[in-house]
């Protein structure tokens, strides 16, 4: 009898650890799911956004551009693309071939044809804004507010989409000029043309 | 026997230099007609590249209107119908235009084997018309009670008008391979670009819906895209050949490599969403599906650029073609021009500078021939040429021929003048001579008497004087007598005959022979004399007043006559034949006198010979018998050693 006992505590003991072991497995699996499917969402983004870089060059004339190469600067090491904007460096728009640079200064960034700001680097705008009032750099931001600070375009978000702000002053103001497949994309907004608050 | 008719050199020229006018004229229009043909086959070819282009680009705009009504059908938001619908009405209005742009053109071009084609499209047309208004209806509803199969219907439909255009874009290209083979690469190189950019439309529709809806491909959604996708990438991997095969590598290089990188960057941002299973999707895709229609329709407009870019050059290549084809008929219509110009001109130098002037150079010569009188005015062509240089030629001998009939009447006219002088001149010697004879006689006479009835009455002195008188009046009538001989030799007639000369010369010898041995002369004959055609009797005197005179002058004591004949000679007149000559080795005659000697009367002086019963007249009677048997005489003389006289006789036998 004690040994029947014993035998069925150990099922009762067993069909617990199972159950915990399960239920351990069923909580770590949905939150790994979960986690998989927010990274995933982020991969989504930055790879729209990378393909969406090409369209903003594709549209955007510079005044006086006499080189046969179109510099896209990411400002900072990190690369805020997680790889997807790399394809684009040797692809070629309107005849001009992509060239992809990482930057670190304002005077590295005068040279580049567009600038990319990440949210990382957010805090280096104002700073690069002032520096870059006088020339014909396309400046992109990935930060909430940056096409009002001067910047020109910016990524933002509506309705959890990605939607484009374009700040047409600043645009106006650097001699650049934007085509309509990029005004169609984008939504226009009225920011500063160039300078601060 | 002759069959072909006989030809005059005009008429052979003429024949030869129009049949070759023809001729050039026939090759030369023939190629003006064919260059005028293909002219036209070049143009059918430009409208057919202009009817390419226009379906294209109806194709173009069908394919974005497919796309927004296909999203929409599946859009429940009204804010985002309401943005779609905009971009739907603009679509519409430019793909009505585009498509009613290219079915008159279709039309127009009578393809009988096209027209059904033609038809089909337009009633594909008509179902796309319909199927618009169901879904202006449909989209006004909530999704669920829109028409589930309608999407698809949409789809399916305008797909399928697309691939009639794209199959009667294919006929018509086939329609214009043999006009030329590059235009017709081209042309093909455009439908297969078209196929590329249709299939990549039908891709990116379909994720337009997926995106709309939240949702991922099914299976079956994905095998069918990944069949659109296998399509389009081998465009991709072989595009540059046929961009190469068809002569537009060079064009369409930097627009290609655009297209490329724009297709490659939709791609990069959409592959592992639709193209691979995937797990149904909790949160919305990042992209609205406005700004994916607008992606996808940029991207496909880099396809279309490269369309553009490939049309502008085809226009360009069509348009030298038919720059070419227009010269090179001008050029051959020129050389046709010329060609008939140069005949022209052959036919007018034939008939104007060669052929009229021989014509009348013939009519003036024949004229001549028969002795009539042609004005030299009628050969007074341009003498800058040869057939002018020769009328020239003629018309001065025609003048000259003119000139010499006068000169020959002239002269007839003297001639006949002096035959009758000359008669008149006979009639008087004659005259004179035989009127004379009379009263000399009775003077002789009367003188006679008186000498032999008055002898002894009369002195000595009155004696002499009319033995004197009456030696004068008789050798008076000598001269009279011979004179009216040589009158009567100027006008009888003689008695032509064949004559042998060594029995003439044999008579002579007899005749003289007591006249020979007193002067101690002597005949000699070197070989046979010729028979020559002459009066006998006269010529008999011609050889004995020869040998007389040179037996009387001569005054070697061995007197030796050679008589002769030569076949030829010099002369002063130049080479005689049939020559006869007398040889003396008498006192021979200066040279001043060698004319003088044959003049009527006229008595050389000579110490060494006596001569007192010459008269003179010998010489000038053989002179004159000579004459009148078409002869010569002449002769050659040394003085002191002797002469020889030569004498020709060219009587022919009456």
């Amino acid at each position: 009898m004690q040994v029947l006992k014993l035998h069925m505590l150990k099922r009762k003991m067993m069909a617990i650890a199972l159950t915990i072991t399960l239920a351990i497995t069923l909580l770590w699996t949905s939150t790994a799911a979960l986690a998989q499917e927010r990274n995933e969402l982020q991969l989504e983004e930055q790879k729209i956004k990378a393909g969406l870089i090409y369209n903003f060059l594709k549209y955007t004339a510079w005044p006086a551009n006499k080189t046969s190469e179109l510099v896209v600067c990411i400002l900072g090491s990190e690369d805020p693309f997680n790889g997807y904007l790399q394809p684009i460096e040797g692809r070629t728009v309107n005849q001009k071939s992509i060239v992809l640079r990482h930057v670190s200064s304002a005077q590295d960034a005068e040279k580049c044809d567009m600038l990319f700001i990440g949210a990382a680097e957010q805090a280096q705008w104002p700073i690069l804004q002032k520096n870059l009032s006088h020339t014909s750099v396309l400046t992109v931001g990935d930060f909430n507010g940056f096409a009002n600070d001067g910047g020109m375009i910016e990524f933002g978000a509506n309705d959890n989409r990605i939607q484009i702000d374009l700040n047409s002053g600043a645009v106006d103001a650097a001699h650049l000029r934007v085509g309509e497949g990029l005004r169609r994309m984008a939504k226009t907004t009225h920011g500063q043309p160039g300078g601060g608050e | 026997m002759r069959i072909l008719p006989v030809f005059s050199i005009r008429d052979r020229l003429l024949i030869t230099i129009g049949t070759l006018t023809l001729l050039i004229c026939l090759l030369a229009g023939h190629e003006v007609v064919i260059r005028w043909q293909e002219l036209g086959r070049i143009n059918s070819l430009k409208e057919a590249t202009l009817l390419g282009d226009d379906l294209f680009n109806a194709g173009e705009k069908l394919s974005i209107e497919r796309h927004i009504s296909y999203s929409m059908l599946y859009i429940s938001d009204p804010a985002a119908l309401a943005e779609l619908n905009e971009k739907l009405k603009s679509v519409r209005h430019d793909t009505d235009i585009a498509l009613a742009k290219t079915l008159p053109l279709s039309q127009g071009y009578k393809f009988s084997n096209r027209q059904s084609d033609i038809k089909s499209i337009e009633d594909s047309i008509f179902d796309v018309d319909k199927l618009r208004k169901q879904i202006d209806r449909n989209i006004q509803l909530p999704p669920r009670q829109r028409d589930a199969a309608l999407p698809e219907l949409w789809f399916v439909t305008t797909t399928g008008l697309v691939k009639k255009m794209q199959f009667t874009w294919r006929k018509v290209t086939e329609d214009f391979i043999d006009v030329d083979p590059i235009v017709s690469a081209q042309m093909r190189f455009k439908y297969f670009l078209w196929s590329a950019t249709e299939y990549t439309g039908q891709e990116r529709a379909v994720i337009g819906r997926f995106i709309v809806e939240n949702s991922v491909a099914t299976p079956e959604e994905q095998a069918r895209l990944l069949r659109w996708q296998g399509i389009v990438d081998n465009f991709w991997n072989t595009v540059d050949i046929v961009a190469s095969a068809s002569h537009l590598e060079e064009p369409l290089k930097p627009y290609l490599k655009d297209a490329k990188s724009d297709y490659d960057n939709v791609y990069d941002m959409l592959q592992g969403n639709f193209l691979l299973p995937s797990p149904q999707r909790t949160k919305p895709y990042l992209i609205s599906s406005a700004l994916w229609l607008e992606l996808s329709t940029q991207s496909n407009q880099s396809l279309y650029d490269l369309k553009d870019v490939a049309l502008a050059y085809t226009h360009s290549y069509v348009d030298k073609l038919e720059e070419q084809v227009k010269r090179e008929i001008v050029v051959r219509f020129i050389i046709l021009l010329l060609t008939l110009l140069l005949s022209f001109y052959s036919f007018w130098v034939v008939l104007v500078r060669v052929l009229h002037p021989i014509n009348t150079m013939i009519e003036a010569l024949v004229s001549t021939v028969q002795g009539k009188v042609v004005s030299p005015k009628l050969l007074e062509f341009r003498q800058d040429d040869e057939i002018g240089k020769l009328a020239h030629v003629l018309s001065v001998s025609q003048k000259n021929n003119e000139e010499l009939k006068n000169y020959s009447a002239k002269l007839q006219q003297y001639v006949e003048e002096l035959k009758h002088s000359n008669q008149e001149l006979d009639d008087f010697a004659y005259i004179a001579s035989h009127d004379l004879k009379e009263p000399l006689r009775g003077l002789i006479t009367q003188a006679t008497f008186l000498l032999d009835d008055y002898q002894d009455k009369l002195d000595a002195e009155a004696i002499r004087r009319l033995r004197r008188l009456v030696y004068l009046s008789q050798r008076m009538e000598q001269l009279t007598g011979e004179l009216l001989y040589f009158s009567r030799l100027g006008r009888s007639d003689f008695a032509i005959q064949k004559t042998d000369p060594n029995e003439l010369i044999a008579e002579v010898r007899q005749m003289m022979d007591v006249f020979l041995s007193e002067h101690h002369a002597k005949i000699i004959i070197h070989k046979q004399l010729p028979t020559v055609v002459c009066d006998k009797v006269k010529v008999t005197e011609v050889f004995r007043n020869l040998i007389t005179n040179a037996v009387k002058y001569n005054n070697k004591s061995e007197k030796v006559i050679e008589i002769g004949f030569l076949d030829k000679i010099e002369s002063p007149h130049g080479w005689e034949k049939d020559v006869f000559f007398i040889k003396d080795n008498g006192v021979g005659i200066e040279k001043e006198f060698s004319e003088a000697i044959f003049r009527i009367f006229k008595r050389l002086k000579n110490p060494a010979v006596k001569d007192e019963e010459g008269t003179g007249a010998g010489l000038t009677f053989v002179k004159k018998i000579i004459e009148r048997h078409k002869g010569h005489i002449w002769l050659e003389s040394v003085p002191g050693t002797g002469s020889v006289f030569y004498f020709t006789l060219h009587e022919q036998r009456a």
